[in-house]
């Protein structure tokens, strides 16, 4: 299967993700976000709103400009 | 800003017996300060409560220590104004550590906990929230997580009490009985022989990889299913239903506070001046035939006796005691951060992010801890935005039950008009901040914490504390801006302030010569600016400039204070003249848009 690279603010709802790359942003690496990491994305909200991921056994709400510049992979 | 903290710190860092108490945000931490040191504060179910650090005594073995309530975070990289006052205590020599583990969520917890035993200071590590990790079906086994760790681990839950009295047992013998020696800590034991890694301490990503081991070998997920609160926290989050529960919510919250408040004063508390305690101070101070003007200024229809009761107990008391009720029971429960979630969208086309709408919110409370609140914000300009939408456009519980005495009584109508004003301002000051002040504001990044049923006791002495507050520090500057509003009405002087404020008071905004004291007594306190007003006999019209001027009037004394402090003089001188001018400006123009529409029509 060819690993398909894609930002999280656009990747399918309901699945998990590998990320690929973080912005540099020291909160993300802070809450346990960054390369290397397996996330999953629960949902994107509408209207510009943010995406809420499942790490581990937390929930975390990641801003729409955020989320543009993580990138993932399907795993 | 930050040289503010640091000035501020300079003589607690310097304190020696120190214990900090540490952890991650909304842990708990509160909870065991409040325990410990059996003084109270204030905690709730988000993400930093405590941005500001807090010190008390406590007394292991009849030995003093300070404890220090060190605000959460999530690294010890000083990202934050929060993480910088955390570094600068691990810094600071502390004998030991109480660190809160969160049993719910022990990973980054963990990780955490390894950034901190790198500094080699002794610690006791609480594990907290075992409830709620129960609820989740988390099994932890304690015995490795001590191993693991190097010292040890006490399960508590805080709220209810439990485990507190062990971790002052747990503190005795690390303090005062010889080490034994398998106990010997080696902070590097899990990673000795590396080569200086660039993870170690600088990206903590060594920390994260060793967390992620000790967790996987220490819990054991029993899988149980979600029970009614985790199906409540997650209907909350999705837009469907949870932005129609969260209306419904704010709608009923605002019912409850107008009218239960409206109720409480109207048979309660208004009784209780009028025909309680307002007779007995007549009885005591007539008989004494002093002059009258003093005589009026302590019981007249001025009077110090007679209003300060009359706007403390009964005009403002009732709605901040409702609001305190409803809104400490938000706090606790985990609804705020779920509610900035679903409104980031919102907040974003504004310029700002969904987490500055939990400060906001406390502004409807009160504006001082809201501007405190604004240090966890990332950047300087998203807390100088929050700060000024505060400023501008929300107004404190005070002031709000003022502006519901004074609109209601009349028509709701007036009330929306007014609130929809304010809306309007509060729209705008944060584009055109938005556009104007240099550098940025991070996206939302949040943790939605579990929802959580208040504890019943933690729940009603976080009211009455903030009840009690609500008393004692109104009523200092009430007494003092009814004493000077009985003064100039006494004597004469309210005729000649008026005159000269008339071309703006009367022409202008279209009101009453008296209502120049409102202005006056509004610099004192939020609800002052309203207050006078009451007894005025208002047109509608003139009521509802009178509530646009004082919502959008400056602020409070106590709140050109804090800004003064968190920012600097300029930024308070400057957002003061700025509210006052657009309170004149926006009354005035809304005074003489709707007289040329009644000319009209």
């Amino acid at each position: 299967m060819a690993l398909v690279k894609t930002d999280l603010y656009d990747a399918p709802e309901n699945q998990e993700y590998l990320v690929c790359k973080v912005p540099n942003i020291s909160i993300l690496c802070s809450l346990g976000i960054y390369p290397g990491t397996v996330i999953g994305k629960i949902k994107k909200f509408k209207l510009g709103g943010p995406v809420l991921i499942n790490l581990a056994t937390r929930k975390i709400a990641l801003g729409k400009d955020i989320a543009k510049d993580i990138v993932v992979t399907e795993v | 800003m930050s040289c503010h903290t640091v000035t501020e710190d300079s003589q607690v860092l310097a304190k020696e017996n120190k214990i900090l108490l540490m952890g991650t945000p909304n842990v708990g931490k509160s909870v065991f300060f409040s325990a410990l040191t059996k003084i109270h504060v204030i905690s709730s179910n988000y993400a930093g409560t405590t941005v500001s650090y807090m010190e008390g005594k406590y007394k292991i073995r009849d030995k003093e220590y300070t404890l220090i309530d060190v605000p959460g975070t999530y690294a010890l990289s000083a990202t934050s104004v929060a993480e910088e006052v955390a570094v600068q205590f691990m810094k600071s020599n502390p004998v030991a550590i109480l660190f809160v583990l969160n049993a719910a969520d022990l990973e980054g917890s963990v990780k955490l906990a390894l950034e901190v035993l790198e500094y080699k200071i002794p610690v006791i590590f609480a594990l907290n929230l075992m409830d709620v990790a129960n609820r989740k079906g988390f099994k932890i086994n304690v015995k490795l997580l001590e191993k693991e760790l190097g010292f040890p681990v006490i399960t508590t839950v805080a709220v209810k009490n439990q485990g507190i009295d062990e971790i002052s047992k747990a503190f005795e013998k690390i303090l005062f009985d010889k080490p034994t020696e398998d106990k010997v800590f080696d902070p590097y034991f899990g990673c000795s022989g590396c080569n200086g890694c660039k993870g170690c301490g600088t990206l903590g990503l060594d920390a994260w990889d060793r967390a992620k081991e000790i967790v996987r070998k220490a819990v054991s997920n029993t899988n149980s299913k979600p029970n009614f609160l985790d199906r409540l926290g997650d209907a909350l989050i999705r837009p469907w239903p949870g932005i129609p529960l969260a209306l419904l919510i704010l709608i009923l919250s605002l019912g409850v506070v107008v009218g239960g408040g409206k109720a409480l004063r109207a048979l309660i508390l208004l009784p209780l001046v009028n025909s309680g305690i307002v007779p007995i101070f007549e009885k005591i101070i007539t008989p004494m035939n002093l002059p009258p003007i003093l005589h009026n200024v302590l019981i007249g229809e001025y009077g110090v006796f007679r209003i300060s009761f009359e706007w403390i107990l009964a005009l403002v008391a009732p709605y901040v005691i409702l609001f305190q009720v409803q809104f400490a029971f938000l706090e606790d429960s985990g609804v705020l951060p779920r509610i900035a979630v679903l409104f980031d969208n919102l907040m974003r086309k504004i310029g700002v992010q969904g987490g500055s709408l939990i400060h906001i919110f406390l502004g409807f409370g009160c504006a001082v801890p809201a501007i405190i609140g604004t240090r966890t914000a990332t950047t300087r300009k998203e807390r100088l935005m929050v700060t000024s939408m505060v400023c501008f456009a929300v107004p404190c519980i005070s002031q709000t039950g003022a502006l519901i005495s004074l609109l209601s009584e009349y028509s709701i109508w007036l009330l929306l008009a007014t609130v929809a004003t304010g809306a309007a301002v509060f729209v705008s000051v944060a584009t055109i901040l938005g556009k104007h002040i240099k550098g940025e504001v991070d996206p939302l990044v949040i943790e939605v914490p579990n929802l959580l049923m208040p504890d019943a006791k933690a729940y009603f002495k976080k009211l009455w504390v903030r009840i009690k507050q609500f008393l004692v520090e109104a009523e200092g500057p009430m007494l003092v801006a009814v004493l000077i509003a009985a003064i100039l009405a006494e004597t004469g002087l309210l005729k000649g302030l008026g005159e000269l404020l008339k071309p703006m008071v009367s022409g202008w905004l279209g009101l009453p010569e008296e209502a120049s004291l409102s202005l006056i007594l509004g610099i004192i306190r939020r609800e002052m600016s309203v207050a006078p007003l009451l007894g005025l006999s208002l047109s509608p019209l003139q009521m509802y400039v009178g509530a646009v001027v004082s919502l959008l009037y400056l602020p409070c004394l106590s709140v050109f204070g804090i800004i003064a402090k968190e920012f600097n003089a300029k930024t308070a001188i400057s957002i003061t003249l700025a509210t006052t001018a657009t309170a004149i400006f926006v009354g005035g123009i809304m005074n003489h848009i709707v007289l040329f529409a009644q000319r009209i029509f």
